[in-house]
């Protein structure tokens, strides 16, 4: 691994102001990443540690420990450049910067393929939640290790009886000695087996008091009370898990918000979930889909070309609808608007790769197929997970239309 | 790209709105629809000297404002949510870009300050029967030399069609072809060899003339056969102009469609409160929204003289098109049989959706072209890693 002699971007020693305009901040990120962001193939590239499939969930779990060793690092990495968190305060182990900065280091990450995706729930959803909703206590706690990639986060939420409807999650967190006790069953917590923190929705007060009896906790997931079941997805991959919960503990200052105030977290905790999703750093599929083409010799017909440019719309005009929110533009319903344009862009552009590679996409075995077809399969799960696509839309139209519910 | 309005910008939005809602509600649209010139002098003086947005664009050494092109897009998006019947398409997007990007300082000294006072109507006769924007090969008007003005005038001699505000405009920018190639001559409309046919129009609040010249008195613009490279980015202007138009046909048809479903009851409940409604709904601002940013894109873009126009213009139109037929039309869906009668407006921006997704390229075409530029893009560029 080669480690770049020029100056790490976020360091300010020396610097003339304590933040540099917008050009130079890129152009000293832009730097760092050229010298320092892994090269394609080699083994530190995320695309090549990124979770396909596996014969079982021993073999998934071994992928999926190399992936965020390999996440951890780089995380790492971000953070002794002084990337990491440039927005957060100091005492959470960020650096009190503009926004725009952490815009501009996400940027140069979708860039160079490079993600922190395994780390999304600590790195997008736990802030929000702890911002909007933790004490001081909690976020100096909890925060600083997840900047350095110490702590990976899960989020607890779905249940067998309880999925779109999250109002009716009956998992049930009772008043102990020193902190409540958790018994319930959790399902498709995406990442459970390797997060050390869980973000937890849980009743306690009664069925009858709907969202208002629910709270939400900070969960260690390393303890007895945790048995954490894997369920193999149509990809094969093993990336959700039934988690069973059964007097699991959880510490006073666990809680996080008020008592029974787990719905108004949930809420900020999915608006955030859904800006993450949608105003990620995506996956270039339609970048990816015109080298297809190019590389399959077929990008000269009108119909390949009129896939290649629907594409290129949809995942243009994404970014520059997130590049207008940025810049403080109204966009009713924000959040769900971008998720639902991601998903459907993850689906269209899935189908249009069957479209173009023709038989190939019927060999899970043929190398230039191997990578659509997982998109083919994990588009599906996106459409799903974060809210469903049905859920957005009614989100845009009570939330953003005002359109009765 | 920064894609934030400064105040100035925001405060010419207001402007323009409070004007039109003024001038041109549904009632004055309609009026003007059923007219024989389709727009009305008064208000065009008005947009030209109080508002200034005839000149907006041009050089102030002409008489014009010296704004860019985003503030031109922020007019024609009100003008789109507005159905503005005005040449402001015609005159001040495709006559005076075309009269700037050729270069010909007389000939701007001549025109663009009638253009900017907003005395002349202006318009551009490119297309021709098979009504393509792109086709330069296919343009068949020929220009030729008459030895009269000491050798320095021409004649002009040919058939051109769907000439937006034809049937108005008093000068005419004719493209037509000599043995150098494509050239632009401006022809006065009322000289002889120059015979106009307003033609019926699908959409109403924007008009067509099939133009016929015959040895018709041209004066050359620029050099002779260098037209076409300067037309292109003219037409590239012209989509991006028509794509702010279009999202505010789309913004305002979605805004017509939720007001509709939330006052509309049905099974005792606003139909809007129907999943299948809401979802339309959704998806229609999903559009309107992806159109916006395409618009926006194009006008920074066009406004930033930056080299990527093309792809902008094509990223814009092609996006924008669509988004506004599909738009228009589920607007009439949600409105029931309402939606179809002659006395909702409904139909008015269906019918502008329609014939502005065919001006300067259907979204087909620009797909075509949009893939042609990224293709050559990613082979020309190699990725980061
Ligand atoms: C890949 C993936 C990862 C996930 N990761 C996590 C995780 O980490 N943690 C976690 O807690 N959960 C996770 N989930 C769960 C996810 O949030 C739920 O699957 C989702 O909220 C839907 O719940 P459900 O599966 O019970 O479906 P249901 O809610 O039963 O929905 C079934 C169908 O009915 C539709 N429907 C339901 N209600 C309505 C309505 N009001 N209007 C219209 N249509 C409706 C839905 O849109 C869907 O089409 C994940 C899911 C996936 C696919």
């Amino acid at each position: 691994m080669q480690h770049s002699s020029a100056p790490a971007p976020g360091s300010t020693a020396g610097g003339p102001a304590q933040f540099e305009g917008r050009a130079q901040f890129e152009g000293r990120v832009r730097e760092w990443f050229g010298a320092n962001a892994p090269r394609k193939g080699s083994p530190e590239d995320f695309s090549a540690v990124h979770v396909v499939s596996a014969r079982s969930p021993q073999e998934y779990h071994e992928q999926e420990e190399h992936a965020i060793t390999v996440t951890r690092a780089w995380q790492r990495r971000l953070f002794d450049a002084g990337l990491a968190g440039r927005s957060w305060p100091a005492e959470c182990g960020g650096h009190g910067a503009p926004d725009w900065q952490d815009e501009v280091v996400a940027a140069e990450q979708a860039r160079w393929g490079v993600s922190t995706k395994m780390f999304a729930v600590a790195l997008e959803m736990v802030p929000a939640v702890l911002f909007g909703h933790g004490t001081h206590e909690q976020r100096v706690a909890y925060l600083p290790p997840v900047l350095r990639g110490e702590h990976g986060w899960c989020q607890l939420l779905s249940e067998p009886g309880a999925g779109s409807d999250l109002a009716s999650v009956s998992t049930r967190a009772t008043p102990m000695d020193g902190g409540w006790s958790v018994t319930g069953q959790k399902v498709w917590t995406s990442n459970a087996g390797c997060s050390d923190y869980a973000l937890l929705i849980a009743r306690t007060g009664s069925r009858e008091e709907g969202r208002a009896g629910l709270s939400c906790f900070a969960l260690k997931m390393e303890q007895p009370g945790i048995d954490i079941r894997p369920l193999r997805q149509m990809s094969g991959a093993y990336h959700f898990n039934e988690v069973f919960l059964d007097n699991a503990f959880v510490p006073e200052n666990g809680l996080i918000g008020g008592l029974g105030d787990g719905w108004a977290v949930l809420r900020t905790m999915l608006a955030s979930e859904r800006a993450a999703i949608g105003g990620g750093t995506s996956a270039r599929s339609a970048t990816q889909l015109v080298g297809l083409a190019r590389q399959l010799g077929c990008s000269d017909d009108p119909g390949v070309r009129d896939l290649l440019a629907q594409a290129v719309i949809r995942e243009r005009t994404l970014d520059l609808l997130r590049a207008r929110i940025a810049a403080g533009h109204t966009v009713p319903a924000a959040g769900p608007t971008t998720k639902l344009l991601y998903s459907e862009h993850a689906r269209l552009s899935a189908d249009a790769a069957t479209t173009i590679l023709g038989m190939a996409v019927t060999l899970v075995d043929d190398p230039q197929s191997a990578p659509w077809i997982e998109r083919l399969l994990f588009a599906p799960g996106l459409r799903l997970g974060g809210g469903t696509d049905e859920i957005q839309r009614n989100t845009i139209a009570e939330r953003g239309l005002g359109l009765p519910r | 790209m920064n894609l934030a309005f400064t105040q100035e910008q925001t405060e010419l939005r207001r402007t323009v709105r409070d004007f039109l809602d003024k001038t041109s509600p549904e009632a004055e649209v309609r009026r003007l629809m059923e007219t024989a010139d389709g727009y009305d002098p008064d208000v065009w003086r008005q947009l030209a000297g109080e508002l200034g947005i005839a000149g907006l664009t041009l050089p102030e050494e002409y008489g014009g404002a010296g704004c860019g092109f985003v503030e031109l897009g922020v007019v024609l998006e009100e003008a789109g949510r507005s159905l503005l019947c005005a040449p402001v398409l015609s005159t001040v997007v495709l006559a005076a870009s075309t009269l700037l990007g050729l270069g010909d300082d007389a000939a701007c000294h001549d025109y663009l300050p009638g253009i900017a006072d907003g005395t002349t109507l202006a318009t551009l006769a490119l297309t021709e029967a098979a009504g393509r924007w792109d086709d330069a090969d296919g343009i068949t008007a020929t220009a030729a030399r008459d030895g009269q003005d000491q050798g320095r005038g021409w004649t002009v001699s040919g058939r051109k069609a769907f000439v937006l505000d034809g049937h108005t405009a008093s000068l005419l920018l004719v493209v037509a072809r000599t043995g150098a190639g494509l050239s632009v001559l401006a022809i006065d409309a009322g000289a002889p060899g120059v015979h106009r046919v307003p033609r019926a129009t699908l959409d109403q609040t924007r008009r067509q003339a099939d133009i016929t010249f015959t040895a018709a008195p041209a004066r050359l613009l620029g050099e002779e056969g260098a037209a076409w490279p300067v037309l292109e980015r003219v037409l590239d202007l012209a989509a991006v102009a028509v794509a702010a138009e279009q999202v505010g046909g789309a913004a305002r048809v979605l805004d017509m469609a939720v007001d509709y479903a939330r006052t509309r009851v049905q099974f005792g409940r606003p139909i809007g409160s129907f999943q299948a409604v809401k979802h339309k709904l959704a998806d229609l601002h999903l559009g309107v929204e992806s159109a916006r940013s395409a618009a926006y894109h194009g006008l920074w873009t066009a406004a930033g003289d930056l080299p990527d126009l093309p792809l902008a213009a094509s990223l814009a139109k092609a996006c924008c098109g669509d988004a506004y037929v599909t738009a228009a039309t589920e607007n009439i869906q949600v409105h029931g049989g309402i939606g179809v009668t002659w006395e909702h407006p409904a139909h008015l921006y269906l019918k502008r959706a329609h014939s502005s997704r065919q001006l300067f390229g259907h979204p087909a075409h620009h797909r075509q072209r949009l893939a042609r530029y990224v293709l050559a893009e990613q082979a020309a560029t190699a990725s980061p890693a």
